[in-house]
């Protein structure tokens, strides 16, 4: 019984195989023959087999393969022409010549004086014409820190007007014991306002136009101007009521001339 | 690899143990500081190598002059390289490999300078303008130009390491473990590289009719076998 069913289904478990054979080759695979570069040798005996029985993979194999045989001969076609004896005879000469250089056993190339051969161009001295590079180097060097310098403290051709420090106790007790005092820079237009404060004495001032009480501290100074300003508020506040835009709101708030008046 | 190994077509076959024979000595004479009897000795290793460096570089380069010039840098590189030479791999598969690098520097280089200067007649020498005096016939010297130059521009257009393959393995008949030494990669990955390149080559080459112009001189039954 198994022998029968061996014998029956032996044809068609064999068919694949048989189809194989009987496909013709693809253009790789027929490539792959010519170029030897198929490593299934299972399916070069395939194709073998099928090469044999086919007679026009196999000329399509021997085509193939004498492209591929003609492509090494074309492509080195003029070399023999291009790389004749003596051409190769000066390369080797020149590596040879290239190869005692480099040992040593030949001298290097030499470089000739150009325009005038007979005659040698003055050398170049690097190290006495250092000074130049150097002198250079340092007046650019120079300019930079004087650069640097005026920007720093920049120069004032009007800076006639300066001031006094003077510090002493911390009760405000004016000039009484003035223990350094240095010069200070103001700008030309402005009010003699004190650019430098020490923080534990006075600050003397230039007097005020007028004014024959000498000069003033900054205390006295600061004292004035808040009384100023106290009073430019007030004359604000008394003036601003007549302003008609902003009645609705004045309307709102107490009334700052009414309380002023009051006060008064 | 064996010790002898069979040169392309057209060479004397010559066992390849010569070379690296000759740089084992020349290594040791460098090591003893005997640098002009080392530079004598490796003038035998140029005798040897210089024809079929000078014929890879041409594959590379198809220019006589910048052949001439990679040639010489490339013995050069090698004799200063030599300390550094080990005496268990083949001299010709190491000086190849420098050989194979400076030609695809050189090819990089001239890359970058096509993008700058404009194309100039070819010079003297160069591929497209071969003598062809041995040819029959001024038509089949024109014919015979023409499928050079197409096949020339073909092998171009592949990638470095296909065109690497495809010349040193199916130009220079090496087998693919000593283009896989050359190439230091594994032998199956060289067999890929050769047989896209082939099969580019062809579809460049069936494009311009090269391939039906091909004489049938074969005889159908020499099949080649790894």
């Amino acid at each position: 019984m198994a022998m029968n069913a061996r014998r029956w289904f032996q044809p068609w478990t064999s068919m694949p195989a048989r189809w194989a054979e009987h496909r013709h080759l693809s253009d790789d695979r027929v490539l792959a023959l010519a170029l030897s570069t198929s490593t299934a040798r299972r399916s070069d005996r395939t194709a073998e087999r099928h090469l044999d029985a086919c007679p026009r993979c196999e000329r399509r194999y021997a085509q193939m393969a004498a492209q591929l045989d003609s492509l090494p001969a074309a492509a080195s076609a003029n070399f023999d022409q291009v790389f004749t004896p003596a051409r190769l005879q000066t390369q080797r000469a020149r590596i040879r010549r290239r190869l005692d250089i480099l040992v040593g056993t030949a001298p290097a190339a030499r470089l000739l004086d150009f325009p005038f051969a007979g005659r040698s161009l003055p050398r170049v001295r690097f190290l006495t014409n250092r000074w130049v590079p150097a002198a250079v180097a340092a007046t650019l060097l120079l300019g930079i820190t004087a650069g640097q310098l005026i920007h720093l403290h920049p120069f004032d051709a009007d800076a006639g007007r300066t001031g006094s420090v003077q510090t002493g106790d911390a009760d405000g007790q004016d000039g009484a014991t003035s223990v350094a005092s240095q010069e200070l820079t103001s700008a030309p237009d402005s009010n003699p306002v004190v650019t430098n404060l020490d923080m534990t004495g006075t600050v003397e001032l230039p007097p005020l136009p007028g004014d024959d009480a000498g000069p003033r501290t900054l205390d006295s100074f600061a004292r004035l101007m808040r009384d100023e300003e106290f009073l430019d508020d007030l004359d604000l506040a008394l003036t601003s009521a007549q302003v008609s835009e902003l009645a609705s709101i004045d309307a709102l708030t107490p009334r700052v001339r009414d309380l002023t008046i009051n006060i008064h | 690899m064996t010790t002898t190994s069979t040169a392309p077509a057209g060479d004397e076959v010559r066992p390849v143990a010569v070379e690296t024979r000759l740089a084992a000595e020349i290594k040791r004479l460098l090591a003893d500081d005997q640098r002009a009897r080392a530079a004598e000795r490796f003038g035998e290793i140029v005798d040897l190598q210089q024809r079929r460096a000078s014929r890879i570089a041409y594959h590379y380069l198809r220019d006589p002059a910048e052949v001439d010039e990679v040639v010489q840098d490339a013995f050069l590189k090698a004799f200063l390289h030599l300390p550094s030479f080990r005496e268990d791999l083949f001299f010709e598969l190491w000086f190849t490999r420098i050989l194979v690098n400076a030609c695809l520097d050189r090819l990089k280089a001239r890359t970058r300078r096509a993008r700058w200067l404009v194309q100039s007649e070819p010079r003297e020498g160069m591929a497209d303008t071969g003598p062809a005096s041995h040819e029959p016939s001024p038509e089949a010297a024109l014919l015979a130009r023409e499928r050079r130059a197409q096949l020339e521009s073909a092998v171009d257009r592949l990638p470095a390491r296909q065109r690497t393959a495809v010349i040193l393995s199916h130009f220079e008949g090496r087998p693919a473990r000593e283009v896989s030494t050359i190439m230091g990669l594994n032998e199956s990955t060289v067999r890929v590289h050769l047989f896209r390149a082939v099969r580019k080559l062809r579809g460049f080459l069936n494009r311009e009719g090269w391939m039906e112009r091909t004489p049938l001189g074969h005889d159908g039954r020499s099949r080649r076998h790894a």
